[in-house]
């Protein structure tokens, strides 16, 4: 037989077999019972059927990888590309496809371009830098508490503390001033989560200017932060390019505040919801046990249930599946950190297990999340802080009237009303 | 039994600058303050690094640190 006719043949048989069982897409629908699981079908695929393809929102079909050891195998091997101009790329959703996916800065771009960029922007992403910012960050959230206190109650926990934490801190790092949070959230939201590629595309367009704005500031008036340093040590020695440095500056800026906020708030429902867990950390001053407990709350919530996107550029076998040159695949973390061959009971939230630090929350290969240490050390702050001074701190309202919502990277409850 | 000697090896062209391997095992490697890139303080580091090591090793997302016992 030739070619051409085992390719019809295929074909043929695939579009039968769509037919028969159309392919479910992605993400499939949760438990509303158990908010902080992967949806079944994700769990249950972990278990019987780990590397399998769904449908995602543009109607291609992308394969799923959900056990650790085949995410950790594609997410560090150069076959599968980072970046969103190879033909057959999983984009998370339209405006990803329509703002951040186009850029070329460190989050979508393979080596050796992408060493060279995070060499350069990574100094105030470091473990010294980290320990450096820590006090700065302790006073912070004890000044964010002072405030709570001070409110009416029930109290929405996410704007001002969950939220208002990281987007300070980052804005520090960058630059940025802080009085713009409204006018950037709301852009970076759209640029996240935009439903069309319209939104998202003036949401991207408004922040690339403000931060063009910003660069301008920072030629003539240069002060201690990244971005000034990136201005004066790299953009203008002509090493890096401004518009390269506008992206850069973007995504930092979207993705070093949307994020941990994410995850600071579901962390703190989960602990509203355990008062057991609560409890251990409270009691707790070891500096040590709290950060397990939140590298085990990154394991069990790990908030970014859109998984790492990838499209194989050669044929490449990942859990005994053949994965074609030009198929995407969706890495999904929050189900690798579920795997019990490597967390054994990984469906319960547990401060003392021993691998907790081994979770891939924050991607694995070279394109895990450059924040980490730092989003770590924003949690470690918050927990450490948060349950000694608002010992009283429950949920207001019952977990069941809640919404969540997952329509850009993260996981993320919408309000979270608390009282004390 | 005496335990074996550890040696440890990092790839600086491999790695990522992700600095797990500074914050699990301080003791055994920094970071360069301006790139990120791992320096590695002992080659040889004693008995009580023995798991720290190893779980830095394991963790490193770019693979790029070798441990060695022999």
């Amino acid at each position: 037989m030739d070619r051409k006719s085992t390719r019809d043949i295929e074909k043929r048989d695939i579009e039968m077999s769509d037919r028969l069982t159309p392919l479910e897409s992605f993400p499939p629908p949760r438990d509303l019972r158990r908010p902080f699981d992967p949806p079944p079908e994700l769990l249950r695929r972990l278990r019987e059927e780990p590397v399998s393809k769904m449908r995602i929102w543009d109607g291609t079909e992308a394969w799923l990888i959900t056990r650790y050891e085949d995410g950790r195998a594609a997410l560090s091997d150069e076959r599968f590309s980072a970046d969103p101009q190879n033909p057959g790329f999983p984009e998370k959703n339209v405006a990803y496809a329509s703002t951040l996916g186009r850029d070329r800065t460190i989050r979508a771009i393979d080596n050796p371009e992408h060493d060279r960029q995070k060499r350069m922007m990574v100094r105030d992403f470091t473990v010294k830098r980290v320990e450096e910012i820590r006090p700065y960050v302790k006073t912070l959230v004890d000044s964010l508490i002072d405030n709570m206190l001070k409110q009416p109650q029930p109290f929405d926990i996410l704007p001002d503390f969950a939220t208002m934490l990281p987007t300070v801190v980052i804005c520090e790092l960058l630059g940025v001033p802080i009085e713009e949070r409204e006018y950037f959230g709301k852009r970076a939201k759209a640029v996240l989560a935009a439903p069309t590629a319209e939104q998202a595309t003036q949401a991207g367009n408004d922040l690339s200017e403000f931060m063009d704005h910003l660069i301008e500031l920072k030629i003539k008036k240069p002060t201690n932060d990244l971005i000034s340093h990136l201005v004066h040590e790299q953009v203008l020695k002509g090493q890096f390019g401004r518009s390269e440095l506008i992206s850069l500056s973007r995504l930092l800026l979207v993705a070093g505040h949307d994020t941990t906020a994410g995850m600071i708030g579901l962390s703190i429902l989960v602990l509203l919801q355990d008062a057991k867990a609560a409890k251990e950390i409270r009691e707790s001053n070891d500096p040590a046990f709290i950060r397990n407990a939140v590298d085990e709350l990154f394991r069990y919530l790990g908030t970014t249930h859109a998984g790492r996107r990838r499209v194989a550029i050669a044929d490449v076998e990942i859990g005994g599946k053949l994965i074609r040159a030009g198929e995407g695949i969706i890495v999904l973390n929050n189900l690798m950190d579920r795997d019990e061959s490597v967390f054994p009971n990984a469906d319960k939230l547990d401060f003392h297990r021993a691998n907790a630090r081994a979770n891939v929350a924050f991607g694995y290969g070279i394109h895990q999340c450059p924040g980490q240490l730092l989003a770590r050390m924003e949690l470690q702050v918050v927990h450490s802080t948060l349950w000694k001074r608002v010992p009283t701190l429950r949920l207001a309202e019952p977990i069941e009237n809640l919404h969540f919502f997952e329509g850009g990277s993260n996981y993320e409850v919408e309000v979270l009303p608390v009282a004390w | 039994m005496k335990k074996k000697r550890l040696t440890v090896v990092v790839d600086k062209n491999r790695c990522a600058s992700s600095g797990n391997c500074a914050e699990i095992a301080g003791v055994v490697f920094t970071q360069d303050d301006a790139t990120g890139v791992v320096i590695l303080l002992q080659e040889h580091p004693d008995e009580s690094q023995r798991e720290l090591v190893k779980r830095a090793a394991a963790v490193c997302p770019a693979q790029a640190i070798v441990v060695k016992e022999e």
